[in-house]
């Protein structure tokens, strides 16, 4: 998938390792105690004096690693940096929301963030000490890949909204969480198979109880995308829209906030305007938009799973994959009466739809 | 018992000035040599750190070398400040998994209360004790994660742009 990043890469000369910043906030978190978290500051500040390290972006943006939180330092600076901090969370509500609200990004090396501040989960690493230097390694939760089959869909949205509004049209089994917080205890005591669309960009500190349902059951797989609004904005059902491209997703501290705006930015005034909390629009939902919503690089595997393990009928499922792009052309009664393959064949050769 | 207050915004304000956000610097000005002289100190320092105790403030890492306690981890400076510490709450975030087994034997034997902001994974058998409470009341699995979800779930970003917390050192 194409999502814009920033690379940055900490080097002692010897060996290196890199992170990839996708917004505001970045964690580098050690689940236990011993593993080298502060020392990796303490590596960092010396080795920077020394020159025998090094830390930088392969952005124009200037790292700099900094101990303490130092408002005038941080906050005095209008240039765009990125800061490495150690434990952001001793200093007071309001130093750190002024902190939190200038054009600077943050590498939090940290167990926790305070307040609601959100970061994604391509954002979380886990840091291990080696015997030269330090490796990082990505977050925890187990994504989806096709073909596991899915028996339950739990959604983080409301009943009835955002994607529990759209894929509950073509996937029986699916229950809404009414918010992320609320998801791990959805989450609890389900068995068999089970997906859960929460959205990853905003994932903050549900992350470690939700790798916690991951360890309770071995079946349970997370979707892969930033947002469902991240999935909005790359369908092509939107395609004859303009993208928004003026909108910096590193001003955000929340990427859900970044496709809410951006989505919202791009359909207004349109067919297919997208507002926060309210219902979908009418073409998101039309069945015959199923490929036109969710066959995109986001969707793509949603879209697998739902064409077949959904409630798509085997003739809808078949219909599909001969028409391909031209399956929006099929009257929707047409394809509701066809029961056999004899009937999908005529209906297409009439139409002359075939691949 | 083993007290967890979630958020620094609900300690309550007769408690604020116990609260010590940051043990490293707390551990660098209370550390005391006879300390390291306590089994169980030496007990965390080994499990967490990989350090043994020589003598006090003497300590060896695993690979042979000598170190001061300034250089242990902020988990175990948390876990050395909580030890003797009696009348403080510390930070959990600077806790470790590995540190959580540790405080709960801690909880076994007298009150402390800590100030929580993240899912600290405690393992099955140290909820199975009974010594973790959560709003005052003791908790099993479900309701230690609930107690968190809810917590997670209940903070508003305005509360922290209207008001000040601001948990001394």
């Amino acid at each position: 998938m194409n999502r814009k990043f920033i690379t940055v890469d900490f080097s002692n000369g010897v060996d290196s390792f890199s992170i990839k910043l996708y917004s505001k906030f970045t964690c580098i978190f050690g689940l236990d105690s011993g593993k080298g978290k502060s020392k990796l500051l303490v590596d960092l500040l010396d080795g920077l004096v020394d020159k025998s390290c090094s830390v930088t972006s392969d952005s124009d943006i200037k790292v700099r690693i900094i101990d303490n939180v130092d408002l005038d330092d941080i906050t005095s600076i209008k240039e765009r940096r990125i800061y490495v901090l150690d434990e952001p969370t001793s200093a007071n509500s309001k130093d750190l929301l002024e902190i939190y609200n200038t054009d600077h990004l943050f590498i939090f090396i940290c167990r926790s963030l305070p307040f609601k501040n959100e970061y994604p989960y391509h954002n979380i690493y886990h840091l291990n000490m080696t015997d030269t230097w330090y490796t990082v390694s990505e977050g925890n939760l187990r994504m989806y890949k096709y073909p596991v089959p899915i028996d339950t869909i739990v959604t983080e949205s409301y009943p009835d909204r955002s994607e529990h509004e759209l894929v509950s049209k073509y996937f029986p089994n699916i229950i809404a969480a009414r918010g992320r917080d609320r998801v791990e205890k959805v989450l609890r005591n389900l068995t068999g198979n089970v997906l859960a669309l929460v959205d990853l960009g905003n994932i903050g500190r549900a992350y470690r109880i939700l790798c916690k349902r991951c360890k309770d059951n071995e079946n349970l797989y997370f979707y892969d995308y930033q947002a469902f609004e991240e999935l909005l904005y790359y369908a092509p059902l939107l395609e004859q829209l303009p993208p928004v491209d003026s909108v910096d997703i590193f001003k955000y501290t929340s990427i859900e906030t970044y496709y809410e705006d951006v989505l919202s930015l791009r359909t207004r005034s349109t067919d297919f305007e997208y507002v926060h909390g309210k219902p979908l629009a009418k073409p998101f939902l039309e069945r015959h938009n199923f490929n036109a919503v969710f066959n995109s690089d986001v969707g793509k595997l949603l879209f697998t799973l739902l064409l077949n393990c959904g409630n798509m009928s085997k003739a809808e499922v078949y219909l599909r994959a001969q028409a391909g792009d031209k399956f929006d052309l099929l009257p929707t009664v047409a394809v509701a009466d066809c029961k056999t393959k004899q009937d999908c064949d005529m209906l297409l050769q009439s139409l002359n739809v075939l691949n | 018992m083993l007290d967890i207050i979630w958020g620094r915004e609900n300690v309550p304000k007769e408690l604020v000035p116990k609260v010590v956000m940051d043990s490293r610097i707390f551990f660098r000005k209370n550390k005391k040599p006879t300390w390291f002289e306590d089994p169980f100190v030496k007990e965390f320092l080994l499990q967490v750190d990989r350090a043994q105790v020589l003598f006090q403030e003497a300590l060896l890492n695993y690979k042979g070398e000598g170190f001061s306690p300034t250089e242990l981890s902020t988990g175990s400076k948390t876990l050395c400040c909580i030890r003797f510490e009696h009348n403080r709450i510390f930070y959990g975030g600077q806790l470790g998994d590995n540190c959580l087994p540790f405080l709960v034997r801690m909880a076994e034997e007298r009150d402390i209360v800590i100030l929580l902001e993240h899912y600290a994974d405690f393992t099955p058998e140290d909820i199975a004790k009974g010594v973790i409470r959560c709003n005052g009341v003791i908790v099993d699995q479900d309701g230690y994660d609930d107690a968190f979800s809810d917590w997670s779930a209940s903070t508003q970003e305005d509360d922290y742009e209207q008001k000040v917390y601001n948990c001394g050192l």
